[in-house]
């Protein structure tokens, strides 16, 4: 038996629909409210059905009043939906809350040895001013590792490049592990024309016992620019510009005398020091409180070897230099002992 | 070279306190690296340990054997000690402690403080000291002696301490292998003028050369031979100054004679020789050695002399090896009374060989080899005859016997400023070029455009206008070069694709998660026989050296394998979970036929990994890293080269059969992979499975494109379909996957699954692909997917026998 449609009517049903629907919890709920309230038999679509027993102005007016009441109960099924829906998220977040603080997921990594990674910086701050690289035999001729070099057999200068010798060749052709990177000055004058602006990296070999500073086997960079007018200021800038790049923009470079045969002028070149970086502490270990680091040999490509490269002495000169990639790495690094690079372990290399 | 500070202020009027720190720090800057600075005396207390002068001695009243000495040390009063030292004499200078002072027990001996004390019952305050006690050497026998003109209550430390620079010459500097040469070297740094020492001597008697004749057979050997005859000498200890000396530059005193010698070449860096000229039979003749010659020399070996060996003969024989040491039958003896002094420029090549191969180098041949200046040789003759007469009671004979066959003129340079402007770089104003040339001894004369220069006889370095360039900076300073930037242009850069496809791969097998490491380049026989075939080795022969430092690197290694293996080992034994390493690196292999005197340096990457891939927590699970973990590194590094070798199976010594892959591009074999055989991990005592791979980059880094080429993003869907196989075992899925991908419709193909199992034979197994079909110029429908599918289907069926898995 269906009640006689009446503005009470409507007003008693959109209290039993809104109580109804505020009590369903889930999506399920709130469909079988809308088939039990809006649905074809539902309780409103009936009371607009029965609208045609009453008379034209009862009709009217209880007619706005159901339509109203079915445009309001639509729109509260959406907000009550939009409700759930955002209730349901709030409770899955809280849910899933992440302990942030556990660890990443492993993945395995490598990395470059930190020798090449000194070395790609050394290199990349040459190629900013404009060096080539260029890389070169290990096992070299006695010609050019020390004849050609201005150290003929039997000069007392020898003694500054303990060799490991092969059993093959003599004299001249003997062949030997190069103690030095330098026999590439040679080699690349011979094939080349000034303008020379190259960086040569390379393992390099020496006779000598291996303690926490020296190692039998390391690397070397080598240094050569061919161009007229080169001086030793010309040295002094491009290997200040090489030091603020690996070692910081206010470091300076200071040269002391030396001498390699291949050279004329020959320095010594040490930059200051970067861990007491102002006055020398006495108690420091990289600089021995004497506010310098040496870092590489260096000088004035000897006239002899311009003029026999076959270029003219008068108008070109040139400048030289070579340095070990180990002990650059060991300053960078704070690494103390050579011997750490080449032992190969893991602990050790993951750190870079 | 040592350098005694007391004995270089002979030559250089140095101030009477000099920081020696800065002394040495400048000489450093400007000539030669100061090494070590030792002070002597530094731990005498100055106020307690003085020159004392003995005033009487008197016998103890109650010991035999000790004596009561009265000493002046300075004080108001005279001080009474006991003494036991049988040498202890009235008049004598002697060094004397009192009581606080603090005594030593030999050089670098324990020390202790002298107290009052009674002796055997007389009050002693004081002690006389022997060098012991100084800290100065181990003799306690008597006690120190010091000359007549110590005065007494000079503190002992300024009277005989020093300080000793250890001096590192270069190679080049001759003319710093003595105490003149570092004085005129610092002279020059500090302004200071060098004295050189007297030379004169009075001449007695008939002329040197009527009693000994010289000749020189080969004057490129001996450019200069001087002789001079000192009679009547008595040989026996030098006086205490000189052994002083002799000890500070780290010798032994042997003799008067042969101190003399020793102490010119210290002086002047002339090494000198003393014959007895009694024991030499006629002219004294320069030459060679003659086949079978053989010398005794001084250190009593016989020594078979080979023919370039440069002698100082006489009319029997072989005196002495030329500038390297002596003969035994010449020897200055006790009983010697004649000497033949010898000063002589020879050539320092011969030397330096003859030294070396008889490991006779010495203060000597170290000299020799530098290359000396024949001038030298006359100072040094006439300053060490001038110290024979004196010190050891000789008559000089007239003049000198002085071969000197070429003499050479002194070379002079023109030096024009433009040059010294350009190698310095600044240009320094002439008078100061002028004033530090002049105080190193140059004569300088501005002429034109620049200098007329004449080296000091001494600077046999300086050849070239480049070696002023060096003398005028370093003493004008290197801390006054500006620091400027290169000015000409940059020369381009050569293409080096070989070298920028290597530093690709370093990063891709980086970035698949190895760590690089750089092992040694040298190994031994033995560890190359862990990692390749006998008969291999035997091919390789690999390159030996002459003079290895240990045994296991003697040879240049013809593979990286073994160093991958030692490194693995190593890692492993620390504990290491999991282990995944690369180097790139060369081999050294011979050359074959007349390809150039240099073996070939190939370059190889070799990589090994090992262990249990961790789980989330970072705890190793029992999952191993195995072939396909190798696999895909490569993968990884490959895509990152944009090639992509095949995989085909194949085998390699030193690993399992049918765990093995070559890798073939281009037609060629560019590496391998694959799992170590059990008996090669034994043999490096690994116990865990390991995969190692080797990449021959002269084969792959060639085949590498210069750079990618983009391929257009496809503008048409793709249809998706799957594909199962039923084929024999033995089919290998590249092969399946290789004829699916020559449709021109398939984009891409990938396995997903592999099975066998009960549902299939036990030869047969299911391979289960993943098609992504797709056109370039239209949209293709599921029907073109399913007849394409069904095309490649029927040439599966016919080419490998496989069936549609239903
Ligand atoms: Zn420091």
């Amino acid at each position: 038996m269906v009640a006689t449609p009446s503005p009470q009517r409507v007003s008693e049903l959109e209290r039993e629909a809104r109580a109804a629907l505020a009590a369903s919890a889930d999506e399920a709920a709130l469909e079988r409210w809308r088939t039990a309230t809006l649905g074809r038999s539902g309780t409103l679509t009936q009371l607009l059905r029965s609208l045609g027993t009453l008379d034209a102005t009862a009709r009217r007016e209880v007619g706005a009043a159901a339509n109203t009441l079915k445009n309001a109960l639509e729109a509260a099924l959406e907000a009550r939906r939009e409700q759930l829906r955002a209730a349901a998220l709030a409770a899955d977040v809280h849910a899933g809350t992440l302990d942030v603080t556990l660890p990443g997921r492993p993945r395995r990594r490598g990395a470059l040895h930190p020798v090449t990674q000194t070395l790609r910086e050394i290199l990349a701050a040459f190629t900013r001013m404009g060096f080539d690289t260029v890389e070169g035999p290990e096992v070299e001729l006695d010609e050019y590792n020390f004849e050609r070099l201005r150290i003929p057999a039997d000069h007392p200068a020898r003694d500054m490049w303990d060799t490991f010798w092969l059993d093959e060749g003599e004299g001249a052709a003997r062949l030997l592990l190069r103690t030095h990177t330098s026999p590439m000055q040679i080699r690349y004058m011979d094939a080349h024309q000034p303008p020379i602006r190259i960086a040569v990296p390379g393992r390099c070999y020496r006779y000598e016992a291996t303690d926490a500073t020296h190692e039998w086997m390391m690397q070397q960079v080598e240094l050569l620019v061919v161009d007229e007018g080169v001086s030793m200021a010309d040295l002094k800038g491009t290997l200040q510009e090489f030091a603020r790049a690996l070692f910081g923009p206010e470091r300076r470079v200071m040269m002391r005398n030396s001498y390699f045969p291949f050279v004329e002028p020959g320095v010594e070149l040490a930059v200051d020091c970067f861990v007491c970086d102002g006055p020398p502490r006495p108690d420091c270990s990289v600089c021995r409180g004497s506010g310098w680091i040496e870092i590489m040999g260096a000088g004035m490509v000897h006239p002899e070897m311009i003029a026999r490269a076959g270029y003219d002495a008068q108008r070109y000169t040139g400048f030289a230099a070579g340095m070990g990639v180990e002990r650059i790495a060991m300053l960078k690094y704070g690494v103390d002992d050579i011997r750490h690079f080449y032992a190969n372990d893991l602990r050790f290399l993951r750190q870079f | 070279m040592l350098v005694s500070l007391k004995w270089l202020r002979d030559y250089l009027e140095l101030p009477a306190t000099v920081d020696i720190d800065d002394l040495a720090h400048r000489l450093t800057m400007a000539s030669a690296e100061v090494e070590g600075i030792r002070r002597t005396g530094a731990q005498w207390d100055r106020a307690l340990v003085t020159v004392g002068a003995v005033l009487t001695v008197e016998p103890h009243p109650n010991a035999d054997r000790l004596r009561l000495a009265t000493v002046n040390y300075g004080g108001a009063q005279p001080q009474q000690v006991v003494c036991g030292a049988p040498n202890v004499a009235a008049g004598q200078r002697i060094a004397f402690a009192r009581e606080g002072a603090t005594l030593f027990d030999g050089p670098g001996g324990a020390s202790s403080t002298l107290k009052r004390a009674k002796i055997r019952g007389v009050e002693s305050a004081g002690m006389v000291l022997s060098e012991r006690e100084l800290g100065l050497s181990d003799a306690h026998e008597g006690i120190l002696v010091l000359p007549p003109d110590a005065t007494p209550g000079t503190p002992l430390a300024d009277y005989l301490g020093d300080v000793v620079l250890d001096v590192h010459v270069w190679p080049n500097r001759a003319d710093m292998m003595s105490m003149l040469g570092v004085a005129r070297e610092l002279g020059a740094i500090l302004g200071l003028p060098a004295r050189e020492p007297p030379e004169q001597y009075r001449e007695d008697g008939p002329p040197a050369a009527e009693a000994v004749a010289v000749a020189i057979d080969d004057p490129a050997l001996c450019a200069r031979y001087i002789a001079a005859v000192i009679e009547g000498v008595t040989v026996g200890d030098s006086p205490r100054w000189l052994q002083d000396r002799l000890r500070a530059a780290g010798q032994r005193p042997i003799n008067n004679v042969v101190d003399v010698t020793n102490y010119v070449m210290l002086e002047l860096g002339q090494p000198l020789h003393a014959f007895d000229l009694a024991q030499v039979r006629g002219r004294v003749t320069v030459r060679t050695a003659r086949p079978g010659e053989r010398l005794r020399t001084l250190d009593g070996q016989d020594r078979e002399l080979t023919v370039d060996t440069l002698l100082i003969t006489d009319e029997r024989g072989p005196l002495a090896l030329a500038g390297v040491m002596g003969g035994q039958d010449t020897e200055v003896s006790p009983h010697t009374s004649t000497i033949l002094l010898e000063a002589a420029r020879f050539d320092p090549a011969s030397i330096r060989r003859t030294s070396t191969r008889l490991r006779l180098r010495s203060e000597s041949s170290s000299r020799f080899e530098r290359g000396l200046s024949p001038e030298l040789a006359l100072h040094a003759a006439r300053r060490a005859t001038r110290l024979l007469v004196e010190l050891c009671g000789g008559r000089a004979r007239r003049g000198l016997v002085d071969v000197y066959p070429r003499p050479q003129p002194a070379p002079r340079l023109h030096v024009t400023s433009a040059r010294l402007d350009t190698v310095i770089g600044f240009a320094v104003p002439t008078p100061e070029v002028e004033h530090g040339l002049r105080a190193l001894g140059f004569e300088v004369a501005a002429r034109g455009d620049g200098f007329e220069v004449q080296p000091p006889w001494w600077r046999t370095d300086v050849a070239i206008p480049d070696d002023v360039a060096e003398e005028v900076v370093r003493i004008a300073g290197y801390d006054r070069l500006p620091a400027t930037t290169l000015a000409g242009h940059i020369p381009p850069p050569e293409p080096r694709p070989l070298v920028e496809a290597r530093e690709r791969l370093r990063e891709g097998l980086v970035a698949a998660g190895l760590h690089e490491v750089i092992t040694y380049s040298l190994t031994s026989q033995e560890m190359l026989r862990r990692v390749l075939p006998p008969e291999q080795l035997a091919t390789l022969r690999p390159l030996r050296l002459s003079n290895p430092l240990t045994a296991d690197r003697e040879l240049l290694r013809p593979t990286l394998r073994h160093a991958l293996l030692e490194a693995m080992d190593r890692n492993l034994r620390a504990g290491a979970g999991e282990v995944a390493l690369f180097e790139i690196a060369r081999v050294y292999l011979r050359r074959e036929g007349a390809a150039g005197p240099l073996p070939e340096e190939r370059e190889m990457a070799a990589g090994a990994l090992c262990g249990f891939e961790p789980d989330r927590w970072g705890r190793a699970t029992d999952r191993r890293l195995d072939f396909f973990d190798a696999k895909s590194a490569l993968e990884q590094a490959f895509a990152q080269l944009g090639v992509t070798p095949r995989f085909v199976a194949g085998e390699e010594f030193g690993m399992l059969p049918g765990r093995v892959a070559r890798l073939r591009l281009g037609g060629e074999d560019v590496g391998v992979v694959g799992v170590l055989h059990p008996d090669t991990l034994a043999r490096f005592e690994i116990d865990q499975p390991v995969v190692l791979f080797e990449l021959d980059l002269a084969r792959l880094l060639p085949q590498v494109p210069p750079r990618h080429q983009a391929v257009p993003v496809p503008r048409f869907p793709a249809v998706e379909q799957d594909l199962a196989l039923v084929v024999n075992v033995d089919v290998p899925a590249g092969a399946l996957r290789a004829l699916i991908e020559r449709s021109p419709l398939v984009a891409a193909v990938a396995v997903f699954d592999v099975y066998r199992g009960e549902q299939l034979p036990a030869d047969k197994k299911s391979v289960a692909f993943a098609i992504r079909y797709q056109a370039t110029d239209r949209t293709l429908t599921s029907e073109d997917a399913n007849r394409e599918q069904a095309r490649i289907v029927a040439r599966l069926e016919r080419e490998f026998g496989a069936t549609p898995r239903a």
